[in-house]
């Protein structure tokens, strides 16, 4: 394998749009059956939103050991052909023989790269870290995260024509920083094309009563995921922005945007358990920690209820079933609190703690980036993907707000559905 | 909410507020976002999330005495912000109705004033009585030649044109008196109701009076419209529209006491009175204030429309009436001057069937709202259940987690 060439051209091909859970799990399903198949990234690594996860519910394993796993199998199978960095410009043709032009942006670093660190040694440039949603910052060279596919360093656009650009070329002692690296297109003919361009975070700051954005220890559920992870911006410790004080007690604010028709007006489906998870974060930095979580209703389904039985009878955790509808700031503490009417109870509540979560649902990608190719979306913007369109599937997250384990699954009849495509 | 209750669904209640403008109520699931967003809404027993479930039930016992729809001033920060688009200020709005309804006496009017087809009926009723009694005074009254004598002042008739050319003033303030002594006993009945549930719901802690002084200080400077939070413009037409009508009310009663009492012990010079005239001026000022504020209710109203807020019949026949008040007075006053005799008495006889229908009406339409938001948020505030107060905010780590909700 390689991300370097498109050799698959003569033969039967599947093209995979998006490089993250449901997009790997898609072309290993397809290529292990033996098709070929490009796999295709907009960021310069695979992995996606799951790369970004501390642990996955209900298990609370650590998403890097299925990835890790993931990885192996692409990197060993030679029918995938990984291009990151690389999007979708156009679509021609028809479903069986679709003509694909892709756009591979540079990387600056080409396949010498040893992973060895010195460029980032050598670069000062700090910029945003994206990863981290911005909670802190990352050289201009850099490696995305640790255990990144492909292992390969990455130098951010912002650093060419700075001396920081001279001083990584000059700290490569394997020749693998290129600073004239251009974006290049390439054409590749497939026969089916599997969609699989995930979610994004809604916007919180859309929310304009929960006060992110403007009240520093308000974050996001994706945000406590890079906090508790030990490669996160407080090397996983959970500490609150404004102050870097361990917490000690957090609230979670459930559906902040989701089942709401002024926002999301879908119910995104893993908020309650990607809190309650959450919650147990908390208390496993923190024992002492006290938690409470605000729901409208908790969707645990299925044998998900398990987990939601654990957290109920967990004293440090409570549930209060009435929607956070405002969150303040205490001047004095720096501590958010949130108003809320307990609808058990009929009163309503103000409750303060050092750090309040919220539960921002998910966003198709599609959304707003709609794709250069015959894909039909519905009212919110995810790819309808009901069988009536032949040649254009979507998988996971693109198609519907869905946890990791119906992301494999939807993801595994995408290849199916792609190979049954594909002319013999 | 402890004790257990038994639910008796009326549902025709349900369908009534349904079709009284809370079309959308079914769409509420509970996530009391409203109770939270609406900057009135007091910290114990919160609304409007719990009238929200007690409608879909269809609690009317609960709901027509329920104080809390009347604190409500139909603001929309809740429906602003509702997930669901449940629009929980049209469904408090449509259990107001019922609740007027549910006070007024006679029903068959109640029933009236908020079903459109009855809208030729209700203007019937004024336009033939107001007619008839132009008809008979005009009889043998006009019939005594080039004077009259207008209380017991005989005045020689010129050409300017004056209201009591058609209709005797006496006929007028008997007509009227009687009217407002109707809906007096009919407010003064639903009032008694009203106050006697309310006592059952909650115990008053401090004196009618000084809960009364407080609220009419509230009311007079509208301080809890201006707590809206997305809709400020309702502030200012409300206020407009309260302060003509204030105006309004104390130019009639300066002119009936001058005319009736005054003139016993010094001369009154007879209507209409000249513009320089303050009372004349404070009654033009209303007029002015009162459309000026209907302009902006009315015009807030279609800016809304849609999303939001709905409006209903029971919204517009009020506004209809209000509106034909003021502009019939204001037109009728400027024809006068421009001394188009005809256009005027059609006008000034417009004018007084709106009029009629305003004071008729009043303890039914929308408009008997001055009565039972006034009486609730006396009663509430007498109880002590502070409006525009927050809960205490407690830390999680003060409650250990011992807390029960």
């Amino acid at each position: 394998m390689g991300d370097e060439t498109i050799t698959a051209a003569e033969k039967e091909c599947i093209l995979v749009v998006g490089g993250g859970i449901s997009g790997m799990t898609t072309a290993l399903e397809a290529a292990e059956v033996g098709k070929e198949v490009i796999l295709l990234e907009k960021a310069p690594y695979l992995g996606g939103r799951v790369a970004r996860l501390y642990q996955y519910f209900p298990k609370l394993c650590p998403p890097t050991c299925g990835l890790e796993i993931n990885f192996r199998r692409i990197k060993d199978n030679p029918r995938i052909h990984v291009l990151v960095l690389s999007e979708v410009e156009a679509v021609s043709g028809e479903p069986g023989a679709y003509e694909v032009t892709i756009r591979r942006n540079p990387r600056y670093v080409n396949e010498k790269c040893t992973a060895c660190g010195d460029c980032a040694e050598a670069c000062s440039l700090m910029i945003p870290n994206e990863f981290n949603f911005d909670m802190d910052q990352r050289k201009a060279a850099y490696l995305p995260f640790p255990m990144a596919f492909p292992m390969r360093y990455v130098l951010d656009p912002q650093i060419l024509g700075t001396d920081d650009a001279e001083k990584c070329k000059a700290a490569c002692k394997y020749d693998a920083i290129d600073l004239e690296m251009q974006a290049e297109t390439l054409t590749a003919k497939v026969g089916a094309i599997v969609v699989a361009t995930g979610w994004r975070p809604y916007d919180a700051k859309k929310l304009d009563t929960l006060g992110f954005g403007r009240i520093p220890n308000v974050i996001t559920n994706v945000m406590m995921e890079r906090l508790a992870s030990a490669e996160g911006p407080t090397d996983g410790k959970i500490l609150r922005p404004s102050d870097k004080k361990p917490v000690e007690s957090v609230i979670f604010a459930q559906c902040a945007g989701s089942r709401d028709e002024n926002h999301l007006a879908y119910c995104s489906g893993i908020c309650c358990l990607a809190s309650m998870k959450e919650a147990l974060f908390v208390l496993e930095k923190n024992p002492d920690a006290k938690i409470k979580i605000f729901y409208i209703d908790i969707r645990a389904m299925g044998k998900l209820e398990d987990f939601y039985n654990r957290l109920k009878d967990d004293e440090r955790v409570e549930f209060v079933k009435g929607k956070v509808a405002k969150v303040e700031e205490d001047a004095a503490t720096q501590d958010p609190v949130v108003e809320a009417e307990d609808t058990l109870s009929g009163e309503k509540i103000r409750a303060q703690a050092d750090m309040v979560v919220l539960a921002t649902g998910m966003e198709p990608s599609t959304a707003t980036e709609r794709l250069p190719m015959d894909v039909a979306y519905d009212e919110f913007g995810f790819v309808v993907s009901d069988g009536s369109q032949k040649g254009i599937y979507a998988a996971g997250c693109a198609k519907r707000p869905v946890d990791v384990a119906s992301s494999l699954q939807d993801a595994t009849g995408a290849a199916l559905k792609a190979i049954q495509c594909l002319r013999r | 909410m402890t004790q257990p209750y038994r639910i008796e669904p009326d549902l025709d209640f349900v369908r009534d507020v349904i079709r009284s403008g809370g079309d959308t109520l079914k769409k509420c699931f509970q996530c009391a976002t409203c109770s939270v967003v609406c900057p009135l809404s007091p910290a114990d027993e919160p609304f409007p999330r719990k009238e929200m479930i007690q409608a879909q039930w269809g609690l009317k016992d609960k709901l027509v005495k329920d104080p809390d729809i009347w604190l409500c001033h139909n603001c929309n920060d809740c429906s602003t912000y509702c997930p669901r688009g449940a629009k929980p200020g049209d469904v408090l709005n449509a259990l107001r109705k019922k609740a007027i309804e549910h006070y007024a006496t006679p029903k068959a009017i109640a029933r009236r004033v908020g079903d459109p087809k009855y809208l030729p009926q209700l203007i019937a009723v004024p336009a033939i009585l107001i007619a008839v009694i132009i008809a008979l005074t005009n009889l043998w009254w006009h019939g005594d030649g080039p004077t009259r004598v207008v209380h017991g002042e005989t005045i020689v008739l010129d050409q300017a044109i004056r209201s009591w050319e058609m209709i005797p003033m006496w006929a007028v303030d008997v007509l009227f008196l009687l009217t407002a002594l109707f809906s007096v006993t009919v407010f003064a009945k639903g009032l008694l109701k009203f106050w006697k549930d309310l006592e059952a719901q909650r115990t008053r802690k401090i004196g009618i009076l000084p809960a009364a002084v407080d609220v009419v200080k509230q009311i007079a400077t509208h301080s809890n419209f201006k707590e809206c939070g997305t809709n400020q413009e309702r502030y200012l037409g409300h206020m407009g529209v309260f302060y003509g009508f204030v105006a309004l009310f104390i130019t009639t009663s300066c002119i009936f006491a001058g005319v009736y009492f005054v003139n016993l012990v010094v001369h009154v010079p007879l209507t209409p009175w000249p513009l320089w005239n303050p009372v004349k001026l404070l009654g033009n000022l209303g007029a002015i204030a009162l459309l000026a504020g209907l302009f902006l209710v009315i015009r807030n109203r279609l800016n809304q429309e849609g999303d939001d807020t709905a409006s209903s019949y029971y919204d517009w026949f009020l506004l209809g009436i209000v509106a034909t008040v003021g502009t019939t007075g204001l037109l009728a006053e400027w024809v006068r001057w421009l001394g188009i005799g005809f256009l005027y008495y059609i006008l000034y006889y417009i004018h007084l069937v709106a009029v009629w229908s305003l004071f008729a009406y009043t303890p039914f339409s929308k408009l008997a709202h001055i009565v039972y938001r006034t009486t609730a948020l006396v009663h509430n505030r007498a109880c002590g259940r502070e409006l525009l107060t927050k809960a205490p905010a407690v830390a999680l780590t003060e409650t250990q987690g011992g807390e029960s909700t």
